[in-house]
């Protein structure tokens, strides 16, 4: 085991400060699936649902330029119960979701969990998300393939399944959640960013501070004495991210907030920037913003 | 490493235990073998019982390779470290990160280190640069890379017997050794006229220079890297039959570092780096000659030893293990052709802890995966193992040229409930005093690490591996220094504790099996004149299946291994000695495909099948140039040691991009220079 962390740690040492000369991954070059959510019917904050109950999961996705369709497949089954690799079905999927979602719309679909589903379990969704070609899963070996020139992308989503004393409800982005060079940054459904008074403007190249803040609630206790630890996602297709992942840790005090810096494209890049912004929380539960820059 | 445990009740401390390391109960035995005067096994013999002449006895062992104090520390490409010397022998390699050295195709657990017969815990210091001990303490440090004696056991690979000379009794003398990597000193000298007593203490210059060399933005270096190491040897000749020896000794490594932000590849990766692991141990032995015909030897050892490791917010390691073991070991000289050995090994560890953490593992067999797609497990550990054994073994000559030397294991294994029992059988036809034929059948029993036989985290119905091995070969003498031995070897594994798919319950069964086979060639020149050298080469092949399925290649399986060392003395305190290996790339597994893992954010691959790709072919060479000026009452040595000289970038792995579709080569070390002064007074 000790060989294990030292392993670890040496790979660290090594890498940490290098330039990634690999693709980085806060990039979103291709088409690539960000995360998942799930809404409890009836209950929509909580990611928990219980046995009988039904859940929404709705799938995001990220794209380089403009947003495509999608068609998807996924099984949901009971996990095995291991600790590394892939996660697995324990047993045979009870139920298997198929559907195509127009562009702009996120796969999604509902789950009805068995009623005999042990509470604090997890259950597991398995799928393939294509956004060229039909989509195919193999149940036995969980692979996924697409039928198409996109090779798409095969998921797993664990979930827990709820009780009165795990219930866990999704984290949330509050309005004011964004800040880009200290100003306001909102949401904008505009096909034109710079048309939107709400989207922040850069100039080509010009270097920017981009910071999330997390309301503290966000961070649930749970158990005798644990907090959640909030893992924050950011991502975009344009200019370059210091780095995707920042963390809210349990012992962080308030205000809770994080700063990562990025450069907007060179001139003439084609594509409008989208940030991508998911916040997890260390029991499976998720939520996510998205924001755009005017670049001119 | 052995750590992670359980809760247990604690038990009693075993009662100190009896052991020893072997004296040969020689003269009417060696009679017949050398037709010497003695045939001491070991050399401090010569000294205690008035030989006249060198001739090493045989080994009980089908093979037994030495090297000698003069070599231990001049091994270009080693820094001057005696644990590193052994690589340059068949059978031997030690890749990058390694524990210990990989021996016969065995993993790294399943051989062992001895230091003057009692278990080291932690062999190797960061970077696996120098070893826990100060090489010019050593005597010599002999390698049985199979088929060893029943004197040793708990192990299915080989053992590293690391021998410790006595102080010096002439007078008081000592040696300062600067070099970049760190700084050292030994003190020894008599004690009256029947004793002896040493010093050595060792320290890295790593931290002194890490923040300029190793400066980012990206950590903080709250502790540089330090190590560090002491050595203390007493040696009491109370009466002419009696030699009593007290060492203690110790190791520490310590560095901690503050990650400024999360990886990018695997964010559980942040925040907090430390690694501190440290062990001392006092070790004391007591040989006695009984009798013209008889002698005893007895040792007792005792320790304690930290593994601290943290890694990030969700892996953290802080096991303490309180170490108490022996051996006693009585030869006898049944008559002029039977020799007689007897004796008694007894290793107790008390672990105290917790482990917080992905599932350990050893690596082997499986893919590595991001931690932060592992889930974490946690354990406390109180836990006591208990390991007494007990052994005989007859050396028989029914004839001066042969020797044959059964004997038998009996091993209690307390944390499994087992006995394992081990007969072997060597034996060594000397055609004539340059030819000699060898062969030797044995079988070799190994617990399971303690952490995956524990309760209640693991499988504690786990029982011993075991392994059959057999060996046979020659050896040549073509004179008093040059010589040649041939060896080939099958070793066939059974019971191999394996990790459960994924993971899950009980985590660690006894499905695993394996089988080795190859050959091996060492040519070697002794250091006894300017010239001094070896050729070693290693051909063979070690496969490994895993819950009954097909047999696939070992992780570190390496198809030839070639090594050539020599020095010369040039004259005028001028020495120059070079170093160069050749061997197959290592096995890499390929990435067949991934999954999206939307719970962590992170990607899972998914394995091709495992080791089916090679890396490149490895070369590498070392070269070490010495220059000394003797003056009346001392000496002043400067040297420089480069390690891979022409700068050859070898591959010791891929690193892939956050979603396994690109990939790219992780290089070994570049050129690596070490200049040093010594002192010797």
């Amino acid at each position: 085991m000790n060989a294990v962390l030292k392993t670890a740690f040496a790979a660290a040492v090594l890498t940490s400060g290098c330039a990634d000369p690999l693709t980085p991954s806060w990039l979103v070059d291709r088409v690539r699936v960000l995360g998942a959510s799930v809404a409890t019917e009836g209950d929509p904050s909580r990611a928990t649902p219980h046995p009988g109950e039904t859940a929404h999961v709705v799938w995001l996705l990220g794209f380089p330029s403009e947003a495509l369709p999608s068609s998807w497949v996924f099984v949901a089954c009971r996990e095995a119960g291991t600790l590394r690799g892939a996660p697995a079905c324990g047993e045979r999927p009870f139920a298997r979701f198929e559907g195509t979602s127009d562009a702009g719309r996120a796969p999604a679909f509902d789950v009805t969990l068995p009623a005999a589903f042990a509470p604090d379990g997890q259950l597991l969704v398995l799928g393939q998300i294509c956004t060229s070609g039909a989509p195919s899963f193999d149940e036995a070996t969980a692979v996924g393939s697409c039928r198409g020139a996109d090779p798409g992308t095969t998921v797993d989503l664990r979930i827990t399944v709820g009780s009165a004393a795990n219930d866990n409800d999704s984290p949330v982005f509050t309005s004011d959640a964004f800040t880009f060079d200290g100003a306001p940054w909102g949401a904008s459904e505009s096909a034109d960013p710079c048309a939107d008074a709400l989207v922040p403007a850069a100039a080509p190249g010009s270097a920017h501070r981009v910071e999330i803040a997390m309301p503290d609630e966000a961070r649930e206790a749970y158990g005798a004495s644990s907090r959640e630890t909030i893992q924050l996602s950011h991502l975009v297709n344009a200019g370059e991210l210091e780095r995707q992942f920042s963390f809210v840790e349990p012992s962080a005090a308030p205000p809770l907030r994080v700063a990562v810096a990025w450069t907007a494209p060179a001139a003439g890049s084609a594509s409008t920037p989208r940030f991508y912004f998911v916040a997890r929380d260390d029991r499976g539960a998720a939520a996510w913003a998205t924001r755009t820059i005017c670049i001119r | 490493m052995r750590s992670l445990p359980q809760r247990r009740m604690l038990q009693l401390l075993l009662a100190a235990v009896v052991s020893g390391t072997s004296l040969v109960a020689r003269r009417a035995f060696a009679e017949t073998t050398t037709k010497a005067e003695t045939t001491a096994e070991d050399p401090d013999l010569e000294e205690e019982f008035g030989a006249t002449a060198r001739v090493e006895a045989p080994p009980r062992e089908v093979t037994k390779r030495t090297l000698e104090a003069k070599e231990l520390t001049r091994v270009p490409g080693t820094f001057g470290d005696a644990l590193r010397a052994v690589e340059v022998l068949p059978g031997v390699t030690l890749p990058p990160n390694a524990q210990q050295p990989l021996i016969r195709g065995s993993n790294f657990q399943d051989s062992q280190v001895f230091f003057d017969g009692a278990p080291v815990p932690i062999l190797y210091h960061f970077g696996n640069f120098k070893s826990f001990v100060n090489s010019r303490l050593l005597e010599r440090v002999d390698f049985y890379p199979g088929n060893f004696s029943t004197r040793y056991g708990r192990a299915t690979g080989g053992v590293i017997e690391v021998r410790p000379r006595d102080p010096r009794q002439d007078r008081w003398g000592g040696v300062v050794d600067v070099s970049l990597l760190d700084s050292s000193a030994i003190v020894e000298g008599p004690v009256g006229s029947r004793a002896s007593m040493g010093m050595a203490a060792r320290r890295s210059n790593i931290d002194l220079v890490f923040k300029s060399l190793a400066g980012s933005a990206d950590f903080n270096t709250v502790a540089a890297p330090l190590y560090y190491d002491y050595q203390y040897i007493a040696s009491i000749r109370p009466t002419d039959r009696d030699r009593v020896r007290v060492m203690m000794y110790g190791s520490s490594d310590r560095v901690e570092l503050v990650f400024a932000k999360p990886a990018d590849d695997d964010p559980a990766i942040r925040g907090q780096f430390a690694i501190g692991t440290q062990f001392h141990r006092i070790q004391s032995s007591w040989r006695r000659q009984l009798s013209g015909a008889a002698s005893q030897d007895i040792q007792i050892t005792a320790g304690s030893s930290k593994f601290d490791v943290v890694l990030g917010p969700n892996s953290q390691q802080r096991i303490g293990v309180i170490d108490i073991g022996g051996r006693a070991e009585w030869t006898f000289a049944l008559s002029s052709r039977v020799r007689a050995v007897a004796g008694l090994d007894v290793k107790n560890e008390f672990y105290r802890g917790t482990y917080t953490g992905p599932q350990p593992t050893d690596g082997e067999g499986t893919l590595e995966t991001k931690f932060g797609t592992q889930r974490t497990v946690s354990a406390v550990a109180h836990l006591t193992v208990a390991q007494p054994a007990a052994y005989v073994e007859l050396g028989v000559r029914p004839f001066d040229a042969l020797l044959v030397t059964p004997g038998v294991r009996v091993d209690w294994f307390s944390n499994l409930g087992r006995v394992a029992v081990d007969p072997r059988l060597s034996a060594r036809y000397e055609v004539s005093r340059r030819l000699a034929f060898k062969a030797g059948v044995g079988s070799f029993s190994q617990p399971p690490e303690p952490w995956q036989a524990a309760a209640s985290f693991s499988n504690p119905n786990l029982a011993p591996m075991r392994a059959i091995q057999t060996s046979a070969g020659f050896d040549y003498r073509f004179t008093d220094t040059i010589s040649v031995g041939v060896e080939g070897f099958y070793k066939r594994l059974e019971d191999r504790v394996v990790d459960t798919v994924g993971g899950a319950h009980p985590r660690y069964v006894n499905d695993g099996a394996g089988r080795v086979w190859g050959a091996e060639l060492l040519a070697r020149v002794a250091p006894r004149d300017r010239v001094s050298g070896l050729v070693s080469y290693t051909i063979s092949r070690s496969e490994r299946s895993d819950h009954g399925g097909a047999y696939r290649l070992f992780a570190y399986d390496q198809t030839h291994v070639v090594a050539a060392s020599c020095g010369v003395a040039l004259g005028r305190g001028w020495e120059l000695g070079g170093t160069f290996r050749l061997m197959s790339g290592r096995p890499l597994t390929a990435i067949a495909g991934r999954t999206y893992d939307a719970t962590s954010d992170l990607y899972i691959p998914r394995s091709g099948p495992l080791y089916a790709e090679r890396s490149p072919v490895f070369h590498r060479l070392d070269v070490r140039l010495e220059k000394k000026w003797t003056f009346s009452s001392f000496s002043l040595a400067t040297y420089l040691d480069v390690q891979n000289v022409y700068n050859q970038q070898s591959v010791e792995g891929r690193r892939y991009n956050y979603d396994y579709t690109k990939s790219e080569v992780v290089a070994g070390l570049p050129v690596l220079p070490s200049l040093g002064l010594r002192g010797e007074l």
